[in-house]
């Protein structure tokens, strides 16, 4: 995990916290309704400055933090 | 998505009239959660957008609401029955089967020897009713009545957060009639890209089920700025060139991503989900016919509607609001 990634998943695991009152590990699974899943995906996205879009979702992206870093992350370097 | 163009054909197809209906029981936010909803009045709100819903009363069925829509459009389009050349009724999840829903509302509102066509294209069905309505016109047909209702508050678990606290029960109606080519509808499109046909699912008997959320509804924003995307570049126009938008009311959420998508200022789309909820196909004619009564739309005015719906139904229409339609509204209506 490169220095970027490292701050961009602090950054979500804030957002998370933030948004559900739950401090998660790199590895904890989001098990949020969808709602609450969209609301972070869009605060992230915010903060991250990227626009999610449907293909990058798939359903081993919702549940741990690390994974949707790395999709935001992902989105992050193919808008460079 | 197959985009037609009426006058691409030397025919014109205007909306010369409006009805619309709301299931007389009104559920709010507080009354859902005491009904068994798991979050809290607020929290709905602020996730949906939506603070309140009306479902079916007591005395009140599916065909009732289609039939006081299209009644109410008849009213205002002042059109006797016998002068309806066709019936297209959209439901996504009708009471029964048989005898078909179309065939029921053609019965209650006297229609004779016309057609009544009963279709399905979830929530995007009511534009789907509105293309048939427009290729009929250009066939031959004078005046179609294309009505759109839904009972979905019946088919849902309230104890679902997903889908819980979205729906509403609501009918609208729309008469669409021949006319010179250029008025009204500029073009309508419709398509189906059933990608994800496990995304949203409604056995029969059981209740709606919404799979992987988030992925809908990214997904649903992005099929409504595809579809206005392709309406608009078809006639070489952009957002900024259409006086209202009216989506889909599938939820707050979605119509403001939208929004945020299409660059588009908030104060031109119009929404209702705030008192109707989702009425899923029934929600675009609903929102429709009460921003027109509103006075939120003028004549002249360009207008675009936009549609997805479960097993990848999307479509949508640009039409300029005919003067028909706001002399229609000075006539009187006891639906």
């Amino acid at each position: 995990m490169d220095e970027q990634e490292d701050a961009l998943l602090r950054t979500v695991q804030q957002l998370v916290e933030t948004i559900t009152g739950e401090r998660l590990g790199p590895d904890d699974a989001l098990e949020l309704d969808s709602f609450a899943l969209v609301e972070c995906l869009e605060a992230i996205e915010r903060a991250a400055g990227v626009m999610i879009r449907p293909h990058d979702l798939r359903p081993e992206h919702f549940y741990s933090v690390r994974a949707v870093t790395a999709l935001v992350r992902a989105r992050q370097q193919e808008d460079a | 998505m197959k985009i037609l163009e009426p006058s691409s054909l030397n025919v014109g197809v205007r909306l010369v009239a409006t009805g619309s209906a709301t299931g007389a029981r009104v559920v709010d936010n507080a009354a859902l959660h005491a009904m068994g909803y798991p979050e809290p009045p607020e929290r709905i709100e602020r996730l949906t957008g939506i603070v309140q819903r009306h479902h079916l009363g007591a005395d009140e069925d599916l065909t009732t609401l289609a039939w006081r829509a299209s009644q109410r459009a008849l009213e205002a389009a002042a059109l006797a029955p016998e002068r309806v050349d066709q019936l297209i009724v959209s439901s996504s999840a009708p009471e029964a089967l048989l005898p078909s829903l179309g065939a029921r509302v053609h019965g209650m509102l006297g229609l004779r020897g016309a057609p009544a066509h009963t279709i399905n294209a979830a929530c995007a069905g009511f534009v789907f009713g509105v293309d048939l309505a427009v290729r009929a016109i250009c066939t031959g047909a004078e005046r179609v009545v294309v009505c759109a209702a839904e009972a979905r508050a019946q088919q849902v678990d309230v104890e679902d957060r997903a889908a819980g606290a979205l729906f509403g029960d609501g009918a609208g109606a729309f008469v669409l009639e021949r006319c010179r080519p250029g008025q009204g509808f500029l073009s309508i499109g419709i398509t189906t890209q059933p990608d994800d046909l496990d995304a949203i699912t409604l056995p029969r008997g059981g209740t709606l089920r919404m799979q992987d959320g988030p992925r809908v509804y990214f997904e649903a924003v992005e099929g409504l700025a595809r579809v206005g995307e392709a309406l608009l570049a078809h006639h070489g126009l952009s957002w900024g060139d259409v006086a209202r938008v009216i989506p889909h009311q599938a939820n707050g959420r979605i119509v403001q991503r939208l929004c945020w998508l299409a660059g588009l200022d908030d104060s031109r789309v119009i929404t209702n989900l705030s008192r109707r909820g989702n009425t899923s196909s029934a929600s675009i004619p609903l929102a429709f016919d009460e921003a027109l009564r509103a006075g939120e739309l003028e004549a002249g005015a360009l207008v675009l509607l936009l549609t997805v719906g479960a097993g990848g139904a999307a479509g949508g229409a640009l039409l300029r609001v005919d003067e028909a339609l706001i002399t229609a509204l000075t006539r009187p209506s006891d639906a």
